[in-house]
């Protein structure tokens, strides 16, 4: 801590984004009315994969490191969500400029907003406090609320803008407040000091002061060792027991925020109108990035700071809460996306189960079997279901043209012959996402449900639940094939009804192209990123870190259920 | 403790009835009128006679009596309310208005702490050796002065815009609006062009500010503020003289579009306390201004046992603490009144602006320029 | 701490002062209100329509970027009172923060939000 050189190189990122973001706002201010933009995509492309490589290279990997206090961490955790979210938005700026040029949207600020968003998505996934995470948290959604009331003109598009930014805004308010129960709880809003205040708060509510004290008193020395902020275990120490439900309620409060940024049943009510009115790259970043950034985001917050034992598992557990939004998301999205006859609607429903089976994954992870390295597995389905939704929302806004949009099954009738390359890739994508073998969702959905049946099979009350849970998500999920391949119908067996006029500008179809064969490629070769996401959960930096490694030989848990030593 | 508040009534009353309000209320005769007559070439108000008090009676006395008949006419006038207006609003806006120009006073020295022992005048600074300082010169010596003067100039927003809505008059809404915009427009520049003056000071505190503003650099020359940030000090001026809506940035009130703006429907004192209010505020900008940026209550080569002509510990020509006091006091009100005929004169040799080059010099001149000046002001400070 | 009581009281006295004063034409002045004292004044014509106009999308765009350089202000000034102590590093620091506020009203700027018409 403490070193200003690591410092800034640890948010070159963040300012690369940031700083390519405002090259782009002040070219598109100085430039004639009516000239094409397009050039500004290859610029925001440059400065995605500029961001990628900086965060990649200028960084050491396979360190974790505090930066700036202890204010954030780079780890590989950070790094390879770094990458996730600049694929996405490099993506986006190239299918982009086509569908903008189309609708009379044709502005450089498109651009900046995007790498405004994905500025915000890294800090977000870096943060190792919960003030960070808020303002990180906000420069992602504030961008995305404004793509997503791009095309002003449109009413729907409003509509769906401003639909999002209320209950955004909602979330937002549902998180802070959420935030400062916490921070009243424990006295600081650092993500690893929460923690170890969890840890001992709740242990001083379940065990009496005795024990308590002597918990606390532990975790100040561990903490001191750990070469953490020795005041934050003395504040640790002062807090009272009547902490304990304020420090539930503000987690859970935390977690409903999340759950509205993830579009998590019941909290999904927004995604269906939003993901149909907004211009239709911008739902592929919404439904991709945006929900990666919030999973992935939601997972750091849930193995840092709330991943204490008896705060996850029993009488007061999140993991709970998360076997009810997981079951209820998978089903209802499931379900409802059967009856949808508007794809982009269809495609939001499908995102909300696909939430559903991310949260399975945490589900698996806050199980009393489970462990925070099962959550690999996600970051291999972030990877899939990312590519794949960009991908398919890409093949749409190719489609789409001004007054004819592409929203309708039957507007995709006979595309398959008369484009073969994006019938081709429309398929895969659908492939993907209903988790069908060579495509990558089946290796993704595969994962999550072994992390699953692994932590059930680790024993404990209620792993039958998790099986349940389990073979519930595999049974709609062969549901859900049925709406993937319908589009795959109308795709193939259904008499062509239109022409796409050509653009100058091809840079969607090689987007397309990009998503389609990486979307292969994960699914026929998954080993390397999977050992990647390995790398990275087991490389995140201030995870309660081998609590059940740890544990499985330490004669723990004592009475209660309560774990004194970390 | 009761002592102390008696001496804080005592200051109050000092500073706000024997200095801010006459000096104000004496602007509207000799600055508004008499000022304006002579640059207009017309005698202006002479009329007036201070009959009762034997010898006067048949004096003009340069229209001062004119100012108080004003005065006591306004008491004895009709209060009305319009219909439709929001009487309780419309009862209440005056005394908003008056609050912040009399409660800004608070933080202004009028000179340094009062010292019970022996000054000793060491880096042009007064040192109070065996004694005590005494707090007399200024209503309360706050570290955030300078902060607590632009929360309180925030507050002076409300006024305005309230009075404009709450009058259900179109004139006085246009003014509301027009007043609150230009307003905030100009708290911007304010702001950021004093954080040069606050970057070279290192301090909020006013009286702080005064004190270093006595050294002297090379020897000879007063740092001042105007001497170290001159930019600044002419943002500020235009800034502030905006902020008090006063011409040429009379856009709130400007008689020939809009009769009196957002006070068109006040009558009798009402009208008079919004008026009164404009002219505390124009003293205040005044002091302020005096206290950033001329040197407050300082006078050059002047410290606390008389006269120090470079970094001497002995005074060339030694004069006692009153005397010092007295010449700092005197000062201070020069310098004062010095700003306000400033911007007498200036009101009456510019022409009003249109509302859109009001607001083009607050965006596009002021608020850029300050910004060049606070940055170049940081490298600079930053390299020496 | 006498310095914030010398606050609350001059704040005490701003309110008494400002009352007094308007209640003293309510004491002192003639009350006889008719039909014309009590409309507003429109340059001598009969008033007509709603009072309450609707306001120019222009204020509020004012209003906006007066909340942004505002806070700007607000996160400056403190800054300037300690930038001595932080040297070429917190210059640095601050200097990033104004370009990326004067890049925003630069772009303000140029897409026509500071033009009055």
């Amino acid at each position: 801590m403490g070193n200003p050189a690591f410092d800034i190189l640890s948010i070159l990122p963040f300012a690369v984004a940031c700083s390519f973001g405002m090259l782009i706002l002040l070219l598109e201010v100085f430039q004639r009315q009516t000239a094409s933009r397009s050039y500004l995509a290859g610029i925001a492309v440059v400065g995605f994969l500029l961001t990628a490589f900086v965060s990649g290279s200028f960084l050491p990997t396979g360190t974790a490191r505090a930066t700036f206090g202890g204010m954030a961490w780079i780890d590989g955790y950070t790094q390879i969500f770094t990458s996730l979210f600049c694929l996405a938005g490099a993506l986006t700026a190239m299918i982009a400029p086509r569908y903008l040029q189309e609708h009379g949207a044709d502005r450089g600020e498109f651009y900046a907003l995007l790498l405004f968003s994905v500025a915000g998505m890294i800090m977000m996934v870096a943060a190792a406090d919960l003030v960070v995470f808020f303002v990180a948290l906000e420069i992602m959604s504030i961008a995305v609320y404004a793509l997503a009331a791009y095309t002003r003109r449109s009413k729907l598009s409003s509509e769906a803008g401003f639909k999002y930014f209320v209950l955004g805004a909602f979330a937002s308010a549902i998180l802070l407040y959420g935030i400062a129960l916490v921070y009243g709880a424990t006295g600081t809003t650092n993500l690893a000091a929460i923690g170890q205040a969890f840890g001992g708060d709740v242990a001083r509510g379940a065990t009496g002061d005795a024990a308590a004290m002597s918990t606390l008193a532990q975790n100040a020395i561990v903490a001191a060792a750990r070469g953490a902020d020795v005041s934050v275990a003395a504040v640790i120490g002062n807090t009272g027991a009547g902490a304990v439900p304020l420090a539930i309620l503000g987690a859970t409060l935390i977690l409903i925020a999340f759950s509205f940024k993830i579009a998590a049943v019941p909290f999904h009510m927004w995604a269906p109108d939003a993901y149909t009115g907004a211009p239709t790259p911008v739902v592929g970043f919404m439904a991709a990035a945006v929900k990666a950034a919030g999973v992935a985001a939601l997972f750091r917050v849930v193995s840092v700071a709330l991943f204490s034992d008896s705060f996850r598992g029993g009488e007061y557990g999140w993991v709970q809460i998360f076997f009810a939004l997981a079951l209820l998301s998978m089903v209802v999205g499931n379900l409802v996306a059967l009856v949808q006859g508007n794809i982009k609607r269809m495609l939001a429903y499908s995102s909300v189960a696909h939430a559903g089976y991310m949260l399975v994954a945490f589900t698996a992870v806050g199980f009393r079997g489970g462990d925070i390295s099962m959550g690999s597995g996600l970051v291999f389905y972030l990877f899939a279901y990312t590519i794949a939704t960009i991908g398919a929302f890409g093949v749409l806004s190719w489609l789409g043209s001004r007054g004819m949009p592409c929203d309708n099954f039957e507007d995709l009738d006979g595309v398959g012959y008369r484009y073969p390359w994006i019938g081709l890739a429309m398929s895969i994508f659908m492939l993907s996402a209903a988790g069908i073998p060579p495509a990558a969702g089946f290796i993704g959905k595969f994962l999550v449900f072994k992390s699953a049946v692994a932590a059930s099979a680790a024993g404990g009350p209620g792993s039958g639940l998790l099986i349940f849970l389990v073979v519930t998500g595999i049974l709609v999920s062969v549901a859900g094939v049925y709406y993937y391949l319908r589009v795959i119908v109308h795709l193939y067996m259904k008499k062509a009804t239109r022409e796409v006029p050509e653009m100058p500008y091809g840079a969607a179809r090689w987007a397309i192209v990009i998503c389609a064969v990486l979307t292969l490629a994960l699914g026929v070769l998954p080993g390397k990123l999977v050992n990647s996401s390995e790398q990275a959960v087991g490389q995140m930096a201030g995870r309660a870190d081998g609590v059940y490694q740890q544990s499985a030989e330490a004669p723990l848990p004592t009475p209660g259920g309560i774990r004194l030593i970390r | 403790m009761l002592t102390d508040i008696l001496l804080i009534l005592l200051k109050i009353v000092a500073v706000v009835l024997l200095f801010a309000m006459p000096i104000g209320s004496l602007m509207t005769l000799l600055g508004d009128r008499k000022q304006s007559s002579m640059i207009q070439n017309r005698v202006g108000p002479n009329r007036a006679r201070l009959s009762i008090i034997p010898g006067l009676g048949r004096l003009p006395l340069v229209g001062i009596p004119h100012f108080l008949a004003d005065g006591l006419k306004m008491i004895f006038k009709e209060d009305a309310i319009p219909d439709g207006a929001d009487r309780t609003w419309h009862n209440i806006v005056p005394a908003m208005a008056l609050f912040p120009a009399i409660v800004m006073w608070a933080v202004i020295p009028f000179h340094d702490h009062y010292c019970t022992g022996e000054i000793v005048v060491q880096n042009y600074r007064d040192i109070c050796v065996e004694g005590q300082t005494r707090n007399f010169f200024s209503i309360a010596n706050l570290d955030a002065g300078l902060l607590y003067v632009f929360a309180i100039s925030g507050v002076s927003v409300y006024g305005a815009a309230i009075a404009g809505w709450a009058s259900n008059a179109k004139y006085s809404l246009i003014g509301g609006l027009r007043s609150s915009a230009q307003m905030i427009s100009y708290e911007v520049s304010m702001a950021l062009s004093v954080a040069g003056a606050i970057l070279i000071y290192g301090t909020l505190n006013l009286n702080e500010m005064v004190v270093q503003q006595g050294h002297l650099i090379g020897g000879w020359l007063p740092m001042w503020g105007i001497v170290v940030q001159p930019l600044a000090f002419f943002i500020f001026l235009g800034a502030m003289m905006a902020e008090t809506k006063r011409a040429p940035f009379d856009m709130p009130e400007g008689e020939s579009e809009i009769v009196a703006g957002y006070f068109t429907e006040f009558s009798s004192m009402k009208f008079a306390v919004i008026q009164l209010s404009e002219y505390v505020a124009t003293v205040f900008v005044g002091a302020l201004i005096a206290t950033i940026f001329l040197g407050g209550w300082q006078v050059p080569y002047l410290y606390g046992d008389g006269f120090h002509f470079g970094n001497t510990p002995t005074a060339a020509l030694e004069l006692p603490y009153w005397a010092v006091i007295a010449l700092r006091i005197g000062a201070f009100s020069f310098k004062t009144i010095f700003i306000l005929w400033l911007q007498f004169m200036l009101r009456w040799t510019l022409p009003r602006f249109r509302y859109d080059q009001v607001m083009n010099l607050g965006w596009k001149i002021f608020l850029p320029l300050s910004l060049a000046n606070l940055v170049i002001t940081a490298f600079v400070v930053a390299i020496l | 701490m006498i310095d914030h009581i010398a606050i609350l009281i001059i704040f005490i006295f701003a309110s008494i002062l400002g009352a007094t004063v308007v209640a003293l034409s309510v004491f002192f002045g003639p009350k006889n209100p008719n039909r014309w004292k009590k409309t507003v004044y429109e340059s001598g014509s009969e008033p007509f329509g709603d009072s309450r106009l609707k306001l120019d999308i222009k204020f509020y765009m004012i209003a906006i970027s007066f909340i942004m350089f505002d806070v700007e202000a607000v996160f400056l000034i403190p800054w300037a009172v300690v930038a001595k102590k932080y040297g070429l590093y917190g210059f640095a620091v601050a200097f990033v923060f104004i370009t990326i506020l004067a890049i925003g009203l630069v772009y303000e700027w140029g897409r026509g939000g500071l033009e009055w018409d």
